[in-house]
């Protein structure tokens, strides 16, 4: 991939308007360790959860309806489950000494929450992100997904097996996007995920 | 009994009833974290072998893509990999849709898997 300029993956809404409201939450770049930061990602996920079953609610009476008890946390566990899979994948990317801060954006619309995250990434993690990012957008999400779960059992410890993007696509409807962005360093790039969540889709139904 | 417990959460088995027990978060990080929950996962089905074992996850408040895969890995072992006689059931909510999406995905996997899902 040219670290050199910008680079569009999947689905990518470019220059995002007309948002509800908005929440950003930024994490400096420093030496803490991994288990430590991850601790956080529950903290961040379920902060981004309330703050937004906060807005279902007040959207859902400001239009007369009283809000089912099942329904609102069933979209309060989906928007956890993808803050939370967003950022422990951010956060295992992220570079100690990047010198750029992680951060994770929620908008919210009326009928869509869209998750950005974004980390910087050394040479050798574009080439695994890349390859993953060609793989996903090849194959058919639901074939992918039943195929890395049964590859997956005969594997002990194997790792990025991006079961969390594709249970965002398959259980909860979301799709993804990718924008890789130069910096100033030629060996490293940040790239921004983006998932979009469709409010219709979250519900109780198999 | 055996079991295994953080702050977060806890699995126990408890052999006399054949029932593991799920409760809490489980957001661990990656496969290695799991293996212990998978590890007394894999005992209790083998312990159970031509009998039955629940796995009750309705006191489960949430679970990261690597539990899923912990839970994926564990009903592979018994359909597949160890193709145990074990009439095996997952107890979970049928109206927390996770828990529901869960059961219907490891049905997938093994067709001969029972969910009970509970209605409240």
């Amino acid at each position: 991939m040219d670290t050199q300029v910008s680079h569009i993956f999947g689905d990518y809404k470019e220059n995002l308007s007309g948002s509800d409201e908005y929440l950003t939450i930024g994490f400096a770049p420093g030496r803490r360790p991994l288990k430590k930061r991850w601790e956080n990602n529950e903290l961040s996920a379920d902060f981004i959860a309330d703050y937004y079953k906060n807005f279902h609610v007040d959207q859902q009476e400001s239009m007369g309806s009283q809000p089912d008890e099942f329904d609102t946390e069933n979209i309060r566990d989906a928007v956890k489950y993808i803050a939370n899979e967003l950022l422990e994948n951010a956060m295992k990317f992220q570079l100690g000494d990047a010198g750029v801060a992680a951060k994770i954006v929620l908008s919210l619309y009326d009928d869509e929450i869209i998750f950005s995250i974004t980390n910087s990434l050394d040479a050798q993690q574009l080439d695994i992100f890349n390859t993953y990012i060609q793989h996903f957008t090849n194959n058919d999400p639901q074939t992918l997904y039943f195929d890395t779960m049964r590859a997956s059992a005969k594997e002990e410890n194997l790792e990025n097996s991006g079961m969390g993007l594709l249970s965002m696509v398959c259980d909860y409807g979301a799709t993804l996007g990718w924008k890789f962005n130069p910096t100033d360093n030629p060996d490293r790039m940040t790239v921004t995920t983006m998932a979009c969540l469709p409010i219709v889709n979250i519900d109780a139904e198999v | 009994m055996p079991e295994i417990s953080s702050e977060k959460y806890t699995v126990s088995y408890v052999q006399e009833n054949a029932v593991v027990t799920c409760q809490g978060s489980l957001l661990l990080n990656g496969a290695p974290a799991y293996k212990p929950i998978l590890d007394l996962l894999k005992a209790a089905a083998k312990e159970q072998e031509n009998g039955q074992l629940s796995v009750d996850i309705t006191q489960l408040k949430f679970m990261n893509s690597s539990a899923i895969n912990m839970m994926t890995k564990f009903i592979m072992y018994v359909s597949d990999i160890e193709a145990l006689s074990l009439d095996l059931h997952i107890k979970a909510h049928e109206k927390v849709a996770w828990q529901a999406r869960l059961c219907f995905n490891l049905q997938r996997l093994m067709p001969d898997l029972k969910t009970d899902l509970e209605a409240s």
